[in-house]
């Protein structure tokens, strides 16, 4: 075969051993990340390039930029055999779901594991509620980072812990954050640096309790949380006590986000997600239909878009945005389908799961590591 | 006066080409010299006439490479004027249609010239052609003699030691 592939270097005007990284680069970085994996045996220069952290942002930039390239991670748990699967969806033609191997085989119970988040190309798992055991997973390369040795180890008065992630893009780093919620309202915070790899505790200004066990959604590489003032107590929620709360990752600060002004018991709040690049906050109204609200900049909210799924509300759930922006949605069937809300019509029908979905996350394969991984399986 | 810039494209190009007009003219066929010639006039009236101050880096590319290069702009400048959507399927024609050393040639010019419709294009192809094939085929695609990470006599542990710690990566 390689003798029949003619070179383009002899043919082209420039000899390709005087042809400069960065137009090597260029071609490199529109490939998906398991040739490129390969590619770096091909000389020592490819090796430094593909591996180089300039080059790994141009990638990903690359890789963002092509909707094929956007699929979905799916966290399923099913009871026979018990434990948890995570996959791989692409949502474009053909439609396949591949079974990915985790770093986490070992937890089999439906509480023992959670998916975070993904921003990047790395997948955030947890061991809730107090997320003891935590990694930082690349499902393209392959490699995982436990990050489990994080310092607020004592327990006591705290009932529970909420993970999320971010990236800092002046520092190129990527961080999670563990906040410790205790039944005095004094939360307690730590963040890993992939750079650093390591733990410190912030100092928090902002009291909040989360309402969940991870972060509900990243924009931008800024993680937010749903939250409520003590939400603990209550044992339950409702739309009035709700509010955001977003972590600044490079000023590690917390900032409290009001949600949409809405007109009490008309709408009530089912969830938050990315939507097209802004956060995005989804109401239920009596009558079954659902209404995003994104918001533009910094403090004010708009009305996106209303949609009807044609089905009960205790018939559907919305799980999340897929990156063009449509509707993510289960049906109590186990059936997962998108719907393209912006223009009211139905999608394709994703596919039928085994197990209960526990979770959807947007999803781009990089050739992002965290130094210290190792490989999974 | 601030000087008035000449239009980001198709003006641009031709705005080059005219330096390298004694470079290329030979090569290139009629019908281009009577649109260089036209366009001269159009890109002169919309700069404002004055072309004195101007100096571009000249990529290294043939009469052939240029033509080609000259027939994507005009393509995609009457595209965007007429429907302001240009055709996918005219791009793959056009970039499926060439040698692999005039798709080097154009990805060249595409990244030198900055034409990024063009850049991206060829990329994409020559990427397109590299999937599914082994290191050593990269290899004599790219010309790469040197090869330390796989020759046995170079360095036989650092091509074994990649080999198995990244072993699906060659299934």
């Amino acid at each position: 075969m390689a003798s029949q592939v003619p070179s383009i270097a002899s043919r082209s005007a420039i000899p390709s051993c005087s042809l400069p990284e960065d137009i090597i680069a260029d071609i490199l970085a529109r490939l998906p990340v398991k040739p490129l994996l390969q590619f770096r045996s091909v000389c020592k220069a490819w090796l430094g390039l593909i591996n180089s952290s300039r080059f790994i942002s141009m990638h990903l930039h690359f890789s963002i930029l092509k909707p094929e390239n956007h699929s979905l991670i799916v966290h399923t748990f099913q009871s026979n055999p018990r434990g948890h699967t995570i996959s791989l969806l692409h949502l474009d033609s053909p439609q396949t779901s591949v079974k990915l191997d985790h770093p986490f085989p070992r937890f089999v119970n439906s509480l023992e594991l959670d998916v975070v988040c993904s921003c990047r190309g790395l997948v955030f798992l947890s061991n809730p509620p107090f997320g003891k055991f935590m990694s930082l997973w690349n499902p393209a390369t392959k490699q995982s980072k436990d990050i489990s040795h994080h310092t607020i180890t004592g327990i006591d008065g705290s009932w529970g812990v909420s993970a999320g992630m971010g990236f800092n893009p002046v520092s190129d780093d990527y961080i999670v954050i563990r906040i410790v919620f205790r039944t005095n309202h004094r939360i307690r915070a730590e963040i890993y640096s992939s750079n650093s790899d390591s733990w410190r505790e912030i100092n928090v200004d902002l009291q909040f309790d989360g309402i969940h066990f991870k972060c509900n959604a990243i924009v931008k590489g800024k993680p937010y949380w749903v939250a409520s003032e003590n939400a603990w107590e209550n044992h339950g929620w409702n739309s009035r006590g709700i509010y955001l709360v977003s972590f600044d990752v490079e000023n590690e600060v917390f900032q409290r986000v009001p949600l949409p002004n809405i007109v009490e018991n008309e709408e009530t709040f089912h969830g938050v997600m990315e939507f097209k690049e802004s956060i995005g906050v989804l109401m239920n109204t009596a009558s079954d239909d659902w209404i995003m609200w994104t918001m533009d900049d910094e403090t004010s909210w708009s009305k996106k878009f209303m949609f009807a799924l044609g089905l009960n509300r205790a018939m559907v759930g919305v799980l999340g945005c897929s990156k063009r922006g449509y509707v993510i949605a289960e049906k109590t069937t186990r059936e997962m389908f998108l719907y393209d809300a912006e223009n009211n019509e139905s999608r394709d029908v994703l596919v039928r799961f085994q197990g209960r979905v526990f979770g959807v996350f947007n999803y781009t394969e990089s050739l992002v590591s965290v130094k210290g991984s190792k490989q999974v399986g | 006066m601030e000087k008035q810039q000449t239009p980001f494209g198709f003006h641009k190009l031709i705005f080059i080409l005219l330096i390298l007009l004694s470079v290329s003219m030979s090569a290139l066929g009629r019908d281009i010299l009577s649109d260089i010639i036209e366009l001269k006039i159009e890109s002169h009236i919309a700069s404002g006439g004055n072309f004195d101050s101007v100096t571009v880096e000249l990529p290294n590319l043939t009469g052939k490479t240029l033509a080609k290069v000259i027939e994507y702009c005009k393509k995609h400048e009457e595209s965007s004027e007429k429907t302001g959507e240009l055709s996918e399927k005219w791009d793959g024609e056009f970039i499926g249609g060439v040698e692999v050393g005039m798709l080097m040639d154009l990805f060249l010019a595409g990244y030198e010239l900055k034409i990024k419709g063009l850049n991206d294009l060829a990329a994409s192809r020559i990427g397109g052609m590299m999937l599914g094939k082994t290191p050593e085929e990269i290899r004599v695609i790219f010309d790469i003699k040197e090869d330390p990470l796989c020759k046995k006599s170079k360095s036989p542990k650092e091509g074994e030691r990649f080999a198995r710690d990244n072993p699906w990566a060659f299934q």
